[in-house]
């Protein structure tokens, strides 16, 4: 039952972290809607939430046919997931069309059968055997076509967490149709290690499944933390620059909540604002200056891949002090243009090594020279 | 102009623009210029920035639009200079300026660097434009940084891909 309930808890937690992607890319939304659906469908299966949801409609035989409606549902959106991948999206709609002809057909059986009060495998009497017949039969199909497809095709990824998720996602659709397989052996042999059984390979397959779907997109969901991480690294660096050059602030990004609703926003707006005021401030280092830098940094033995962030450092220091110092521009700044990258990750690479190095012991004896000098 | 006003305003004027991946800002502004139906040109030049001078320039002739960028920095920030100008270009600022720095252009007849230092004070926009400008750069740069990698993949896998939401980054 804890490992069924975790298994659940973790569902409700991809689906709502996969909910902004959903919403911006129409091909992650047939995932998301059968984790969404599975995950409805999970819960009202849940001891607890049968009973708080029976003292509110009163009627459980309706909770039951709510929560077959909702796995048929989730079963249609993994073939269209499928569908979708396979480049055959013009067979969406026929695949929509016989999910809503099966989910009319089990109404239609239910509605047929002897008078029942619930429609659970252990009741007695429940639906006519036709009714689970149609039911594990769509889901099973729809099932090990998704767990085929994901583990098939997933061993060809290039990339691990690629890879990974989706064998994970394959092998939670594996545990699904192992546990229909369950729900008929029991509505068959009555067996009690099947029924035992049930609750655990549900909490197993939800594990599998929501692991699959966040390995495999955690570069994108991480994405908000890497940007609040490189946000605290930049931030010395971004305040004494923008202090010395407050006219590259973009004063309206820096306000408000924009660090918690657009961290990307925030970072973007840190990184231009540092390079705009590096720009403006190398006015204020002098052919000498930058020498002397270069050979401070050598002498120290700083590793090639640090040179350029560790001479920029040692330069911007000079020039911060410089500009305090209310000195004259430069007629000829240095060429800051082999800097930096054409991505935004080794863009944000250099810079983090920039403030490393500002706040390193190495510059800050550079700028002590300098002041002497 | 409040920062959600701001974006708003701004997100709905680049809607129309398309960002290809990988992104090139040449090809970006090749297709701008297609758009727009007027040559677009993209000169480098070293030096733009002294104190209190800009470190990127629109200039609009009768028969074209040039934007120079300040050279002496990182590729990512040539893309936002660049960027920024063609904010000002899609916002359609300061016309008035423009009108007088093609007065200008045709007085010079050509696009010299040296001359375009000495016309720089002329081209002045308001705290709000620059805004304006800055915040469309900005959100196409954020634009670009969220579209994942092209995948090297084809057939089913690459559709397993896109559709479980892997987010490849550049290499």
């Amino acid at each position: 039952m804890v490992l069924e309930l975790v298994g659940v808890a973790s569902m409700w937690l991809v689906a709502f972290v996969k909910a902004p992607q959903a919403l911006r890319h129409p091909q992650q939304r047939a995932l998301w809607l059968a984790i969404t659906t599975i995950a409805v469908a999970m819960s009202l299966r849940l001891e607890g939430v049968d009973r708080v949801l029976q003292g509110l409609v009163g009627d459980p035989h309706t909770i039951d046919v709510a929560r077959q409606v909702f796995a048929t549902a989730d079963s249609a959106a993994l073939l269209c997931f499928v569908l979708l991948a396979a480049g055959r999206a013009r067979l969406i709609m026929p695949v929509l069309l016989v999910s809503g002809v099966v989910i009319t057909a089990l109404l239609w059986i239910d509605s047929a059968s002897p008078p029942h009060a619930r429609n659970v495998v252990n009741a007695d009497p429940g639906p006519s055997p036709a009714y689970w017949g149609l039911y594990f039969a769509f889901l099973f199909v729809a099932d090990f076509v998704c767990a085929v497809v994901c583990c098939f095709h997933g061993r060809q990824a290039d990339h691990r967490p690629l890879r990974v998720g989706l064998l994970m996602f394959g092998t939670g659709m594996g545990l699904a149709c192992f546990l229909w397989i369950l729900f008929l052996l029991y509505l068959a042999t009555e067996s009690q290690v099947a029924l035992a059984l049930l609750s655990p390979v549900t909490g197993i397959e939800a594990l599998f499944l929501a692991g699959g779907v966040l390995v495999a997109s955690s570069a994108a969901l991480f994405r908000p933390f890497v940007a609040l991480a490189a946000l605290f690294e930049l931030r010395p660096l971004w305040r004494d620059i923008t202090a010395a050059v407050p006219t590259v602030v973009m004063v309206e990004a820096h306000r408000g909540v924009t660090l918690l609703t657009a961290p990307s926003l925030r970072v973007y707006r840190t990184i231009i604002e540092i390079r705009d005021g590096l720009l403006f401030l190398r006015n204020y280092v002098s052919p000498a200056t930058l020498e002397a830098a270069r050979e401070h940094v050598v002498a120290h033995g700083v590793a090639d891949d640090l040179l350029d962030a560790t001479v920029t450092a040692c330069w911007l220091v000079a020039a911060l002090d410089a500009r305090r110092r209310g000195e004259e521009p430069q007629p000829e700044p240095p060429n800051l243009v082999s800097q930096g990258g054409t991505q935004l990750d080794t863009e944000l690479h250099f810079l983090r090594q920039l403030s490393r190095a500002y706040r390193s012991p190495l510059v800050r004896d550079f700028a002590r020279r300098e002041r002497v000098a | 102009m409040r920062l959600r006003r701001l974006r708003r305003d701004c997100r709905s004027r680049i809607r129309h623009l398309s960002i290809q991946s990988p992104f090139d800002v040449r090809v970006f502004c090749a297709d701008l210029a297609r758009q727009r139906g007027r040559p677009l040109h993209l000169q480098p030049i070293s030096g733009l920035t002294s104190p209190g001078a800009p470190s990127g320039l629109w200039l609009a002739t009768d028969t074209a639009d040039h934007i120079f960028y300040e050279q002496d920095t990182s590729p990512l920030h040539h893309d936002h200079i660049i960027l920024h100008e063609v904010g000002h270009m899609l916002c359609e600022h300061n016309q008035l300026a423009l009108d007088d720095v093609r007065t200008a252009f045709r007085a010079i007849g050509s696009v010299d660097p040296a001359r375009i230092r000495s016309i720089l004070p002329r081209i002045r926009y308001n705290q709000d434009e620059e805004q304006q400008a800055e915040m469309i750069a900005t959100l196409i740069l954020e634009d670009i940084g969220r579209i994942p990698a092209p995948s090297p993949l084809t057939g089913f896998i690459a559709g397993l891909e896109a559709g479980i939401g892997y987010h490849r980054s550049a290499e």
